[in-house]
């Protein structure tokens, strides 16, 4: 019997132990509700972006959007100031024996003029400036090289000092300069345009374990090359340079989008031209191209291929003036309406700018900030008084089911209340292709009087019932393809959309599911 | 654990042996070993076949949920088991006096809830349309070793109970909580759960928590009677949570018809935004509880070869109700007796039970089935098992 008992014992609990135990799981009935709210225009524009009409009878969509920025880029490719001191080590020093520690009681200088091709730069100003240098040397020691440039102030008004040294014995060592912040005055004294001067005292290391004899000729050669810049002002004659470029603005939520035609009333466009550097310009829009999948519409207007004189900013100290010029476009002077109703996914504005095209009239006084650019920005005006018909928006939906939900069926309740004057069909497809709703999905539109104002939301209840091949295929996917079909209620009438207006729903599901538990 | 746990068995079952074959015979009245085991899972509700799927797995079917009882009928569940290893060391020339000390781990998980919270997990939501209350809602998990350890008379035993708290979990929730599922597909939700965890440390000494308990037993005659009584009580005492606790605790009511516009189209962030108000979070608090004690009153009247008994058992913070029973036992004379017994209880309500004792000089096996129409899981439908097998050698 206690034998018996032992084996039992063990027996049951290696039992226990067994690893292959499998999920648990069961069938529930669920009625879930999956979505509801209530949507109107501020649920996708920003509040301030909406402006009510003059007459109060519809909104208007007001924004501005940033198209080009021209800033320290106009000087940026310019400004090299990589330059070389040869530091040649007197004659008259040769044969005597310096101790470690020893000041040469010597000074080199150096002068550095800069060719910044057609720019001419009284003061350079730098957010960051450093520079990688190199130092060869044929003396058989270390010696200690003190830098300064006298002409470098640092915000308090300090010039710039570094301490360098040649290698213990022949050869070259690297290193390093941080002239962040620093400005620079490149006149020599006024009497000149970027230049630069460099003072250098030497001194034989206290590294050094033992006296330093120089031998003659012996030399120390340094090279500076800029490592990284970021301008922050330039004062001077900034030159004359034709920029020739082709700016592309991508616009991805459109590419979900298509129509048969999209009509709005009076929409107005500006492209709105901010100077804020202190130079004259003349610019050119050759081209502006909208473009969807392979159609490409060019815009139609007349300062297109004309020059446009950009007039100066101006800085009075107490004061700064940026120079300001709109462009205006609409549905008069242009073939704005085209372009709208296309849809575009890509602008390409293709253009050249000339800066100080008739030289250096300002005397060396023109002037850059960075945070002064030029800029062109689009501002658009668009009435929410349209009329739509077939406009198609395309997109896949990403989302994650549970993995431990089986859904066995599933039948999928809509309930809309439409204030809106748009009908809206829906099409749902599996990445295979194959639609889950045989009929579309359909909101009514609001019901709207002869010109097209409202009169009452209309409510529209649809189900989808979804079996299980079908859920099997969305639980594997994860991607459900969805196709909207929007629609004005008729073709003739600029329908209005006020503030006030909504768009109510509830989504709701019935499911029969398995659970499982692993 | 469950490899230490097996280990420990076969070690345990050898040093038996092993006594047994050489110096234990010198040593009889010196020394007793003793092992139990003691494993039950009960229900109010649910027969046999759920437990075997929830620990087997598989699919539970329509008969296996149960039967449907109304939404507002309190069930109880729960499992348990206490495997205990120990020594009696009698002192010299007695066999009635001495020391005890043994380990123990004692398993617990147990809930009591509404029916209608069991259906909305287990059947959905379809036929409730009513509120289901998760007011009187509470549920523990535990797992505790403990060390016992003192001294043993005739009619009275006296000792202590250290305990290691490896895991303890306790929730609930508030009074007026409640899921209202009137409308199908707008519910309003009240709920206000505390719940607190204390999860296992990796060292093997130093625990996140810790209980010091007391051990008393009295087991005599009543005068001028043959009715023996017995009155015990284990692991009376403190719980001290000092270490990692982490709660869910916060007070929140709202009524949810489905997810906003927004949430939807940003599905994918959907989960952490919904989860993280809910993940537990670490308190620097102290907890200080009463232990899970134990209170067994028994009465035994014997008369010729059958002894008649009843009693009352209680659990202390488990969802554990008060267990009443009462029974017989027929001694047979011989190695095996057997009895049975009624009772009222614990996870289960009645149970018709049986038991039998296998008993020699050396070794006394006891199993007690607490409800014999459990044996048939499909009819059962509700099951109370009590494996308690002791074991000693003299």
């Amino acid at each position: 019997m206690k034998n018996i008992y032992f084996i039992l014992i063990i027996a049951t609990i290696i039992s226990s132990c067994k690893k292959n135990r499998n999920s648990v799981s069961w069938n529930t009935f669920y009625k879930l509700p999956i979505s509801s709210d209530t949507l109107n225009l501020n649920s996708f524009i920003k509040q301030d972006k909406l402006y009510l009409s003059d007459d109060g009878t519809y909104l208007s969509f007001k924004d501005t959007f940033e198209l080009y920025e021209l800033g320290k880029d106009i000087i940026n490719q310019s400004i090299q100031l990589d330059f070389v001191d040869s530091i040649k080590i007197p004659s008259i020093l040769s044969g005597i024996q310096f101790s470690p520690g020893f000041q040469i009681p010597y000074q080199f200088t150096e002068s550095h003029y800069f060719d910044f091709s057609s720019i001419e730069l009284k003061e350079l100003q730098f957010d960051s400036l450093i520079f990688d240098y190199t130092v060869e040397s044929s003396i058989g020691g270390k010696i200690d090289i003190n830098l300064s440039i006298l002409d470098a102030l640092n915000p308090i008004g300090n010039n710039f000092n570094a301490l360098i040294s040649t290698p213990i014995s022949q050869g070259v060592s690297t290193g390093k300069l941080n002239l962040n912040g620093f400005k620079f005055d490149l006149t020599k004294n006024g009497t000149v345009f970027n230049h630069i001067s460099t003072l250098f005292t030497i001194g034989i290391s206290s590294d050094n374990t033992q006296d330093l004899v120089f031998q003659n000729n012996d030399y120390i050669v340094i090279k500076f090359e800029i490592s990284s810049l970021k301008i922050a002002s330039a004062l001077g004659y900034l030159g004359s340079e034709n920029i020739v470029d082709t700016t592309e603005i991508k616009i991805p939520f459109m590419e979900n989008l298509k129509s048969k035609n999209f009509e709005i009333n009076d929409s107005e466009f500006e492209i709105l031209i901010k100077n804020g550097i202190g130079i004259d310009a003349q610019l050119k829009l050759n081209k502006i191209d909208f473009k969807k999948e392979n159609q490409v519409v060019t815009l139609d207007h007349l300062s297109i291929n004309q020059n446009i004189n950009i007039n100066r900013a101006l800085d009075l100290g107490h004061d700064f003036q940026y120079s300001e010029m709109n462009i205006n476009f609409n549905n008069s002077n242009s073939n704005l309406p085209q372009l709208i109703s296309m849809f575009p996914e890509q602008i390409n504005i293709d253009y050249q700018l000339l800066t100080n095209p008739l030289g250096n009239q300002s005397g060396y006084n023109d002037f850059m900030y960075q945070q002064h650019p030029l800029s062109l920005n689009l501002s658009v005006d668009i009435p929410l008084k349209q009329n739509l018909d077939s406009i198609v928006f395309l997109d896949t939906l990403n989302y994650e089911l549970p993995k431990n939900i089986a859904v066995n069926d599933a039948l999928i309740k809509l309930d809309f209340t439409n204030e809106f004057p748009w009908k809206c069909c829906a099409y749902l497809k599996l990445m295979s292709g194959e639609i889950l709703n045989s009929s579309p999905i359909c909101i009514n539109h609001c019901q709207v009087d002869n010109l097209g104002n409202f009169v009452q939301a209309t409510n529209s209840i649809n189900e989808l019932d979804l079996d299980n091949d079908f859920l099997i295929e969305l639980q594997n996917d994860n991607r459900i393809i969805i196709e909207l079909v929007i629609s004005s209620p008729d073709s003739t009438n600029y329908f209005p959309i006020l503030g006030n207006k909504n768009l109510f729903y509830s989504i709701n599901m019935d499911v029969n599911s398995k659970i499982n538990l692993n | 654990m469950k490899y230490l746990t097996i280990l420990f068995l076969i070690i345990a079952q050898i040093k038996c042996y092993s006594l047994k074959k050489d110096s234990i015979s010198k040593k009889t009245t010196k020394v007793e070993v003793i092992s139990s085991f003691y494993g039950s899972v009960g229900s109010t509700h649910l027969p046999v076949n759920f437990f075997n799927k929830i620990y087997f797995g598989g699919f539970i079917d329509k008969s296996e949920k149960g039967n449907s009882y109304s939404i507002a009928k309190t069930q109880r569940s729960g499992f348990e088991t206490d495997m205990n290893f120990g020594v009696n060391i009698y002192q010299e020339n007695s066999e009635l006096n001495g020391w005890y000390f043994s380990l123990q781990n004692k398993i617990s998980a147990a809930g009591k809830y509404q029916q209608g919270l069991y259906d909305l997990i287990f059947r959905g939501n379809e036929d409730l349309n009513q509120q289901i209350s998760i007011g009187n809602t509470n549920f523990h998990f535990r797992n505790h070793q403990l060390i016992n350890f003192g001294k043993f008379y005739k009619n009275f035993s006296l000792g202590l109970v250290i305990g290691n708290i490896l895991q303890e979990y306790n929730g609930s929730f508030g009074e007026n909580d409640l899921i209202d599922f009137n409308s199908n597909y707008n519910w309003n939700v009240v709920v206000n759960p505390n719940i607190s965890f204390i999860r296992n440390n990796n060292s093997a000494f130093k625990k996140n928590g810790n209980s010091l308990g007391l051990n008393f037993k009295i087991k005599d005659d009543f005068k001028s009677t043959d009715l023996e009584y017995e009155l015990e009580i284990k692991n009376l005492g403190v719980m001290f949570l000092h270490s990692n606790i982490e709660t869910i605790n916060y007070d929140t009511s709202f009524t949810y018809s489905g997810l906003s516009f927004h949430q939807i189209t940003n599905i994918n962030n959907l989960s952490s935004e919904i989860s993280t108000p809910f993940q537990p979070y670490t308190s620097s608090n102290r907890i200080i509880s009463s232990t899970p004690f134990e209170v067994k009153f028994n009465v035994v009247k014997s008369i010729n070869n059958l002894e008649l008994f009843a009693g009352t058992f209680y659990r202390n913070n488990s969802q554990y109700l008060p267990n009443s029973y009462f029974g017989f036992n027929y001694r047979n004379k011989k190695k095996l007796n057997y009895g049975s017994n009624l009772s009222y209880g614990g996870y289960n309500k009645f149970q018709w039970g049986i038991n039998t004792s296998y008993s020699t000089e050396k070794i006394n096996a006891q199993i007690i089935l607490q409800n014999c129409i459990g044996l048939i899981p499909s009819l059962g439908k509700s099951l109370g098992i009590v494996l308690n097998l002791n074991w000693k050698i003299k």
